[in-house]
């Protein structure tokens, strides 16, 4: 579905994207994680065809992007992170005029319009100029827009960053739906959400590829357990004592809140509670999470 | 596709007004010469002190119509510009251009929708402002227009204003700035139609300034000559058209 073999995008000062592999051959939903200027909205808008790469081979539903780029367009829905619209027209127009510009039957349009809509909680307020929409209906209405098509392969730029609490749950929601049918490709960098909604992760970090793999293979590979904890006093030696350990692979504090990441779960719980008495350190509170995902993805772009 | 593109330019053309605003300005531009002409007598009577006489002498309908042509090539040239510069670099400005140039839409298709409808806009504009220009002309002047003449320089004159919406679009389609557009596109347009009077006669008589000129002489009733400069004109627009149908193919949304 979506295959890119050693991809380059250099613009005039910089390497946005740096020889990306990526293979998927399957539907589900696949979270593309990154910072900020990491090289996910350019590697998005390669897949969309917006883009040229600088060298390497992009295909996306078998068809080659760069040299078939007439074809894509059929086989895709695009949404941009900030999608933007005519806004003279009502969102019901809108959809009807895309419908057009896939060539759909008028009946086909009207009834993907209204079932679109609906999924996407815009039907009330579909005979609005979109200029009066909100930045999040507008999500919303480029959600819908993307699906009109009915693509074999979605690419989403950060699709639930514009959205309220409801919103996000209500579009997480449908694409989880989604992803039985096609393949999803959806960057983002809230964590959180990707983690609800995705089988697959890759990781993106400075234009390289740091990690693809399951979300499950992920959480077995990188999630050592983390042991949070608050002490009253606040001690600098205590922290470096703590980095000594062979059995910690990371300390982050906040004040006096300690978040250790363990890879000896067994001997942290008996050793770290006695070095703690051993400075004469109290404790205020102390459990045992599993790392999430932004766990995980800290430390890899770490 | 096309009809499709064409629908919404057409409805946008109209949301913004400009469906109305553009004929009228054309309308302002060319009526009021003759309209001043008409009365510059009575006014410039009132100012004078009282005995002085004034002769001016009036001129003839055809020379007005050939003079309001003149008029409207400065500032009518400068307004279809200025509506038509930010038609491709706006909607990328505002990131329009890639929710439409995602789906099925050919750079192509997308690039002459547009140039059509400003074409359209601007011809149709330009024949209303004519038509009622010369109707009230040979109305207030005694002289009665030859409406063969009219309608024939009318036409030589519309090659003119599809090279100005061509200029103005083809830079749009590459210049990410819509005023850095409509600049270059007012520059070149100068450039090209007056820098030719001053060189050659063989590099002028294929200039679109001489298509103007023409115009205006088959407007006096005098000889002209239209094959050259019309063909010349008409193959600067395709050359236009074709280099930014390629450029715009080429560039990054």
């Amino acid at each position: 579905m979506i295959y890119c073999k050693d991809l380059v995008k250099t613009f005039q000062s910089s390497t946005a994207v740096k020889g990306i592999n990526l293979d998927i051959n399957q539907f589900g939903c696949f979270g593309f994680l990154g910072g900020n200027g990491a090289g996910k909205t350019t590697t998005l808008r390669m897949l969309a065809g917006l883009a040229k790469p600088t060298s390497g081979e992009i295909k996306v539903a078998g068809v080659d992007v760069v040299k078939e780029k007439d074809k894509i367009a059929n086989l895709i829905g695009y949404l941009p992170q900030h999608p933007a619209f005519f806004e003279h027209m009502n969102g019901k127009q809108w959809m009807y005029w895309v419908g057009e510009l896939f060539g759909l039957s008028k009946e086909v349009i009207a009834e993907r319009t209204e079932s679109l809509l609906k999924d996407c909680g815009i039907w009330e307020a579909r005979n609005r100029k979109i200029g009066e929409y909100s930045g999040g209906m507008k999500q919303r209405l480029g959600l819908a827009q993307a699906l009109i098509n009915r693509p074999k392969v979605l690419i989403l730029d950060e699709p639930v960053s514009a959205l309220d609490p409801v919103g996000r749950y209500e579009v997480l929601q449908m694409i989880s739906k989604l992803k039985r049918d096609m393949t999803i490709f959806m960057s983002s960098h809230i964590l959180e959400d990707v983690e609800k909604v995705a089988d697959h992760i890759t990781v993106i970090d400075k234009g390289n590829i740091l990690i693809t793999s399951s979300l499950e293979e992920l959480k077995n590979r990188y999630s050592y357990p983390i042991i949070t904890f608050e002490l009253l006093e606040t001690n600098h030696k205590f922290l470096h004592i703590l980095n000594n350990q062979e059995w910690i692979e990371t300390v982050r504090i906040n004040l006096n809140e300690y978040q250790v990441t363990v890879r000896e779960l067994e001997i942290a719980k008996k050793q770290l509670p006695k070095l703690i008495t051993n400075q004469n350190l109290t404790l205020i509170n102390y459990r045992i999470e599993t790392a999430s995902l932004e766990d995980i993805y800290l430390r890899l772009v770490s | 596709m096309f009809y499709t593109l064409l629908k919404k330019e057409m409805n946008e053309l109209v949301s913004s007004h400009k469906l109305l605003i553009v004929p009228i300005v054309s309308i302002i531009l060319m009526i009021t010469y003759p309209i001043s002409i008409k009365l510059l007598p009575t006014l410039l009577e009132r100012e004078l002190p009282k005995g002085a006489t004034v002769d001016i002498p009036m001129p003839t309908a055809h020379e007005i119509m050939a003079n309001v042509f003149l008029n409207f090539e400065t500032m009518g040239v400068l307004i279809l510009i200025l509506i038509s510069m930010g038609t491709i670099s706006g909607e990328r400005d505002k990131a329009i251009a890639p929710m439409v140039l995602v789906k099925p839409v050919g750079r192509n298709v997308y690039f002459l929708s547009k140039w059509f409808t400003y074409s359209l806009l601007a011809s149709v504009s330009f024949l209303i402002g004519m038509t009622i220009t010369s109707y009230y002309t040979n109305y207030l002047f005694e002289e009665k227009l030859i409406w063969e003449d009219i309608a024939l320089g009318t036409l030589l004159y519309l090659p003119i204003l599809l090279f100005v919406i061509t200029l103005s679009i083809f830079f749009s389609s590459f210049v990410k700035n819509s005023v850095s557009g409509g600049l270059l596109a007012f520059v070149t347009y100068l450039v090209i139609t007056k820098v030719p009077q001053y060189l050659h006669d063989s590099l002028r008589s294929i200039s679109p300034y001489n298509l103007i000129q023409n115009a205006n002489q088959v407007i006096n009733g005098d000889s002209y000559e239209i094959m050259v400069p019309l063909f010349s004109t008409l193959c600067l627009i395709s050359i236009l058209l074709l280099l930014g149908t390629y450029v715009f193919r080429k560039q990054e949304i």
